[in-house]
């Protein structure tokens, strides 16, 4: 996987599912992801929703992502029609994790060093595969762990799917 | 608990932190699991005697091809037709694999619907696979970040009346932002009196406090259960003395208490005399949170010689076709018919709206349920009212038409049952 590299904004502690495409919809139901991108953030309650845009990278705080289940795949999907680059928190509700990575989008726990490197509108620069951090605008850098091999291997193949057919015609 | 498996199943110890792909011993598919490439009738299941489906969400609208549909997939891919439990048989897929023999002590199992951690009841590590469970169909393995492990101690007794609904609404704000991520891993004196359908009940909620799963020991109980259902050989896992946790926890049963939670997910837990007069138009006992044959029989006490409140729709959906039977066979059924309740068939029922229930909420309902999520639109209209409770709340609100403390409609009625 290439190194990320986009606006950072930050989100805190607690984001959940619904804050992020509300559950008053269910997309999972008619897999319109277009439609689900179009009320991401719509209750977040975050004076910035309308600026993330492709490319940007969230860093957010504990339990990222919480919420049943059933609402994980619709707020994955539209983070990435988004455009969005990744997510980096402190720790994840660990089922929508799984379900991010499944879907070729990088959600990874660097949300506690990263919070040490750049903060809300500094741009950062990251490699998943080395775990190199740099913020750009201050030329700071850090190294962290890299993303586990099985995670990157799911995330360079552009999801689950794509690397278990891979896995299969090997 | 959840480290020996994982290290038993990858050859090698584990640390928290790292990703494996862990062989699984079984997979469980519903009729509301995505088949993906598999339906492409090229690729084949990893294993067809580890691949069990039940039928529980029955969406005949949005899958008009179901029992004959998931028949022939299954035949295609030759999986035996015992592990087919479609309509006759069927029931949860959170209740199914316990009452079978497939979630065995020991055993990873994979399951294609969000509560699958329930089947940690059995002492075995259970994964919530969805949308992906095609992969693992296909590989047989599951990829997975090694979590850490929470210990919770269960100490006391649960009061007369008092079922596994009351313990997980307990646990959700015990564990709120401790278990987060983790594996749960059940201890203490009081588990060996927790039946299996109570630490089911108890497992199923894993998913909403965000636990990766649960897992409660191998103990006599158990072993018994399992003995003379097993469909495969198991090993249990045994708690360490010297297993590290992130985090100790302590419960004591006997602090538990009745609780009210709505009208919806924004909405802390309350005390139900809180409550107490709210007037209800819904109420309903099912889902994989509840509606096990405790639950029934907690509603039949309540209900039996009254009737429902003319306002109200009471519906009672069985976690299986199992308990359906043994509800009937204890009377509960006839008592619940009497009294003026909906019982429907076994499955997922009016928990979410998606699936075929009579209660489906409209606007301006206000419901009662022991279900497992109050978000908006959840259960029908999203201009509708969804408290959370337990069954003997939602009995006995049925009853009076406003929420209401089950305990004197319990007290004349401690020994009859049916």
């Amino acid at each position: 996987m290439p190194s990320l590299r986009g606006r950072v904004w930050q989100l805190g502690d607690g984001f959940g599912c619904h804050r992020i495409v509300p559950n008053r919809f269910d997309f999972r139901r008619t897999a319109d992801w277009a439609a689900a991108e179009e009320h991401l953030f719509e209750e977040s309650g975050l004076d910035f929703a309308d600026r993330i845009g492709a490319g940007d990278l969230l860093l957010a705080g504990t339990s990222f992502g919480r919420g049943h289940a059933h609402y994980h795949l619709q707020a994955v999907k539209a983070l990435q029609r988004r455009g969005i680059g990744a997510v980096f928190a402190v720790s994840f509700n660990a089922i929508f994790q799984r379900t991010a990575i499944n879907e070729g989008f990088p959600a990874w726990a660097y949300g506690a060093p990263l919070a040490e490197l750049v903060g809300a509108g500094d741009e950062l620069e990251i490699d998943l595969g080395t775990g190199l951090a740099r913020n750009t605008g201050t030329g700071g850098t850090r190294q962290l762990p890299p993303v586990a091999e099985v995670v990157r291997e799911i995330l360079d193949a552009g999801g689950l799917e794509a690397s278990t057919l891979a896995r299969l015609a090997r | 608990m959840a480290g020996q498996i994982l290290a038993r199943r990858c050859g090698r110890e584990v640390t928290p932190g790292e990703a494996v792909r862990v062989p699984v011993d079984v997979v469980c598919l519903t009729d509301g699991t995505p088949l993906g490439f598999l339906a492409d009738g090229v690729h084949r299941v990893w294993d067809p005697t580890r691949v069990i489906m039940t039928f529980d969400h029955l969406d005949r609208v949005r899958m008009p091809a179901l029992h004959q549909g998931k028949r022939a997939f299954l035949d295609a891919q030759g999986i035996p037709p015992e592990n087919f439990f479609g309509i006759g048989r069927h029931g949860i897929s959170h209740q199914i694999p316990a009452e079978h023999g497939w979630a065995l002590p020991g055993a990873v199992f994979a399951g294609g619907d969000t509560q699958a951690a329930t089947m940690g009841a059995m002492n075995a590590l259970a994964l919530a696979t969805n949308e992906s469970t095609h992969n693992t169909l296909a590989t047989g393995d599951v990829w997975l970040i090694v979590p850490e492990c929470v210990s919770v101690r269960l100490e006391g007794e649960l009061a007369p009346g008092f079922v596994a609904k009351d313990v997980t609404e307990h646990l959700q704000q015990v564990l709120a932002g401790v278990a987060e991520g983790t594996i749960v891993e059940f201890g203490g004196p009081a588990v060996e009196h927790l039946s299996i359908d109570t630490r089911l009940g108890i497992a199923n909620v894993a998913n909403n406090i965000g636990a990766l799963s649960m897992l409660f020991p191998p103990d006599r109980v158990l072993l018994d259960h399992v003995r003379d259902r097993a469909k495969y050989a198991y090993e249990p896992v045994h708690p360490r003395p010297d297993a590290g946790y992130a985090a100790e926890v302590v419960v004591d049963l006997g602090e538990v208490r009745r609780q009210v939670r709505g009208p919806d997910d924004g909405a802390p837990p309350r005390p139900v005399e809180e409550l107490d007069g709210l007037e209800v138009t819904a109420a309903y006992v099912g889902s994989c949170s509840s509606a096990r044959i405790a639950d029934l029989e907690l509603v039949a006490r309540i209900v039996r010689g009254r009737t429902v409140h003319p306002g109200v729709r009471f519906v009672v959906t069985p976690i299986s076709s199992l308990v359906a039977a043994e509800a009937a066979r204890r009377g509960y059924l006839e008592t619940m018919l009497t009294a003026g309740v909906t019982v429907t068939t076994p499955g997922c029922g009016a928990c979410f709206a998606g699936n075929q229930s009579p209660l489906l909420l409209e606007p301006g309902d206000r419901c009662v349920t022991t279900s497992v999520e109050n978000n908006r639109g959840r259960m029908g209209s999203p201009e509708a009212d969804i408290y959370i409770t337990d069954p003997a709340v939602v009995a006995a609100s049925a009853l009076a038409g406003r929420v209401t403390d089950p305990e004197p409609y319990l007290e004349d009625r401690a020994h009859a049952v049916a």
